[in-house]
């Protein structure tokens, strides 16, 4: 890619003796350039204080709130799906409790997720049990 | 009972809105009394009317009960909207929950085979989603049509004589032909500011040619203005204004952003910002606005069509604090931005995702209610499409990354977190009716499937559909298609018939969303796709190609709803579904035409 760049950012700057921002190098992190007036400047590739998206370090409730996310998917297929996934996501959130060292609203998450997953398994039992009873009969 | 429940429920919602559809625009005032005799008065009807055909059984009595004491509820909270929009919406907020249970009692009353049952609880699943979904762009509508005090529009700010601070205007360009962004230039250069500085940053464009002419022109209009040319320079737009803030002045107390095809009138900076003055202010919008299309023809259909957002959702959050900065045609204070780390990188909608953070910081900001320029609209349906999938795309990006931010216990778990609940609600809101047309693609399937049952087998029922549920499900329909015509009209000021094409401009793109929603609910990331600005070539085979799956999906539709109608059983559902058929077709079938006819660019 370096080879590419400065290839491509030669040939430009050669052909113009005053250009605007002139390539000097980059390594991992920073790209080098130099303006009009000789001021050398030292660009983060990454430039975006938060995180970018892909790289967020997961929380120790991400896999909870997945399975959350799919809980409440679920429902859809009379309840079902919910049956199994939200108490998995108590599970899940009460095990880090026991398990890991959690800050204060990660602790508030769990009690969030445990309430968002009992609601949803309030309303999917009734909804399954009612399905269970058509494939009996 | 849940049947003459709902039937009263139904009556006294038809009543208020077809009034409010009527004559709701027309009552520019508010009075409790007023307001407490029409909820009286359409009480009344639906009661007399259920009395006439039920007697007078223990439900009505309490649903009257229940919906006089939300009504005056209602009434009390929603003091800044006329009577109209009172009644409709508390009927509105009845009749949805009323409607989705007696839709499941149906189901479960009904005698299903398993598979049958399954697919009803879809459906019912999904229908329940979409109704809350659509609940938030009916409050929207009635706010805008039926409000008759707003108390924080903004039409014209107080200037403040003696308060010119130093701004820097950034102006990123990809690939951006050099006489449209020299038409730019020059019109920045005629700004009627005392202190400004404009940085042209071009990234990654892959021709000299095309950047040279703006550099030399740059040179030409002075000092004022700077201009950088960055190659294989990562994070797409927000990676060229990041860029850009590390070269800004550093007298430089305001940040504008401004698109490369704008062209600003030359009191932008002179009349908004004022606003700054208050130390609480963070960032202003003024609307965007287009000056390529032609009276009478399809580009003029799509231009209110983008214009809706600036006439509805946006006053609408104004009120409350939770505008979206919507990049080019803004202002944001230097220091909020960089307290906020600048733009982010990951996100291909870079400027609302901006908003959402600084709002979060527990600043304000002002939507200006002023078309203050005019940029260019994309030249193509096919370069429509590119931009509703990025828009849509990066809201998805945006739901997924600050989903918590915006539930109702956000602050409890983060206190940092000053997002009032109304900033909260109107952003989730805002966000989930993106997923409006992915939703239509999920009914579409059951439809679908619905119409290859009644064509090809009797014995497999997706839904069990009673007389009230096809009848009322058709007033819902009708209803809501009248009350988006009623907004479009009243809010943009436009005739019935452009109002319709207009509407149908936005369904014209629903396709492209729905795979937006989809994409971005199984990918974190995307390329930028910038939106052409040349027309390119576009015969009709071109056009045709641009829109070959809603071609596709408008004539299976129109087929399968014209083969039900003709081959199956004479039912009311047979009705139903072939109707909605032929409906849906026309949805997709509108993509087509619009791709046609929609050409742009008309400098």
């Amino acid at each position: 890619m370096r080879d590419d760049l400065t290839q491509n950012f030669e040939r430009p700057l050669n052909a113009n003796p005053a250009p605007s921002l002139r390539y000097e190098g980059e390594d991992d992190r920073s790209y080098i350039v130099s303006r009009i007036d000789g001021a050398r400047l030292t660009i983060p590739k990454n430039r975006s204080v938060p995180q970018p998206f892909i790289d967020n370090p997961p929380q120790p409730l991400t896999p909870a709130f997945r399975l959350l996310v799919a809980a409440f998917l679920g429902l859809a297929p009379a309840g079902l799906g919910t049956i199994v996934l939200a108490p998995l996501a108590i599970l899940w959130s009460l095990a880090m409790v026991f398990t890991r060292p959690l800050s204060r609203s990660d602790r508030k998450r769990v009690v969030a997720v445990c309430a968002i997953a009992a609601v949803m398994l309030a309303l999917a039992i009734p909804l399954s049990e009612l399905f269970l009873a058509r494939l009996s009969s | 009972m849940i049947a003459r429940a709902l039937y009263l429920v139904a009556a006294w919602f038809s009543v208020s809105m077809v009034v409010t559809l009527v004559v709701g625009t027309r009552l520019r005032r508010t009075h409790f009394a007023l307001s407490f005799l029409w909820l009286a008065s359409v009480l009344a009807v639906g009661d007399v009317w259920a009395l006439r055909t039920f007697g007078l059984p223990p439900e009505v009595i309490a649903l009257t009960g229940l919906a006089a004491v939300l009504g005056v509820g209602c009434i009390v909270w929603l003091r800044d909207w006329n009577a109209f929009g009172q009644v409709a919406w508390l009927t509105t907020v009845i009749v949805t929950p009323l409607f989705l249970v007696y839709a499941y009692s149906v189901i479960t009353a009904a005698r299903l085979t398993p598979a049958s049952f399954l697919a009803a609880q879809m459906f019912l699943f999904v229908q329940t989603v979409a109704a809350l979904v659509a609940l938030t762009q009916m409050y929207e509508n009635l706010d805008v049509n039926c409000r008759v005090r707003w108390r924080n529009r903004i039409d014209r700010i107080q200037p403040a004589p003696g308060f010119t601070p130093m701004i820097s205007l950034h102006l990123p360009a990809y690939d951006e032909p050099p006489e449209i962004v020299q038409g730019t230039l020059r019109a920045l250069a005629a700004l009627d500011y005392p202190a400004y500085e404009v940085l042209v940053i071009d990234n990654n464009t892959p021709d000299e040619k095309t950047w040279r002419p703006i550099e030399a022109l740059c040179r030409e209009l002075g000092p004022r203005f700077r201009f950088f040319h960055l190659e294989k320079w990562p994070g797409f737009k927000s990676g060229a204004l990041n860029f850009a803030l590390t070269q800004t002045s550093s007298s430089a107390e305001l940040i504008g952003v401004v698109d490369a095809d704008y062209r600003v009138d030359p009191n932008f900076l002179r009349e908004m910002v004022p606003a700054f003055t208050d130390p609480r202010v963070a960032f202003i919008q003024a609307p965007q606005d287009y000056r390529d299309y032609t009276p009478g023809s399809y580009s003029e259909a799509i231009y209110y069509s983008y214009e809706y957002f600036f006439e509805v959702p946006m006053p609408v959050r104004n009120e409350h604090n939770a505008i979206i900065f919507a990049g080019t045609m803004g202002l944001i204070r230097k220091s909020v931005l960089q307290e906020i780390g600048g733009w982010s990188e990951w996100c291909i909608t870079e400027d609302a995702e901006a908003s959402l953070r600084v709002l979060k910081l527990g600043y304000k900001a002002l939507y200006y209610h002023r078309s203050l320029g005019r940029g260019l609209m994309p030249c193509t349906f096919a370069g429509l499409k590119r931009q509703r999938f990025r828009w849509c795309f990066g809201n998805i990006q945006i739901l997924r990354k600050h989903w918590e931010a915006l539930m109702p216990w956000a602050h409890w778990i983060d206190p940092q977190n000053r997002l009032t609940q109304a900033q909260r609600y109107f952003y989730l809101a805002g966000l989930v009716q993106w997923l409006t047309d992915a939703f239509n693609v999920a009914f579409l399937c059951f439809l679908v499937a619905g119409g290859m049952i009644k064509l090809f087998s009797s014995s497999f029922t997706i839904l069990p559909t009673t007389f009230p549920w096809i009848t009322l499900s058709f007033i819902f329909i009708l209803l809501n298609i009248w009350r988006l015509v009623w907004v479009i009209r009243n809010a943009l000021k436009l005739s019935l018939g452009l109002a319709l094409r207009s509407l149908y401009g936005m369904f014209s793109v629903g396709w492209v969303v729905a795979i937006a929603v989809f994409r971005g609910a199984i990918q974190s990331k995307t390329a930028f796709l910038r939106t052409p600005k040349t027309m390119g070539n576009v015969r009709v085979v071109n056009a045709l190609f641009a829109t070959q799956w809603e071609a596709g999906i408008g004539l299976l539709c129109l087929g399968m709803g014209a083969a039900v109608l003709a081959l199956a059983d004479r039912s009311p559902n047979t009705y139903f579904i072939g109707g909605l058929l032929l409906w849906q077709s026309t949805l997709y079938l509108a993509a087509p035409a619009y791709s046609l006819f929609y050409k742009a660019c008309n400098l």
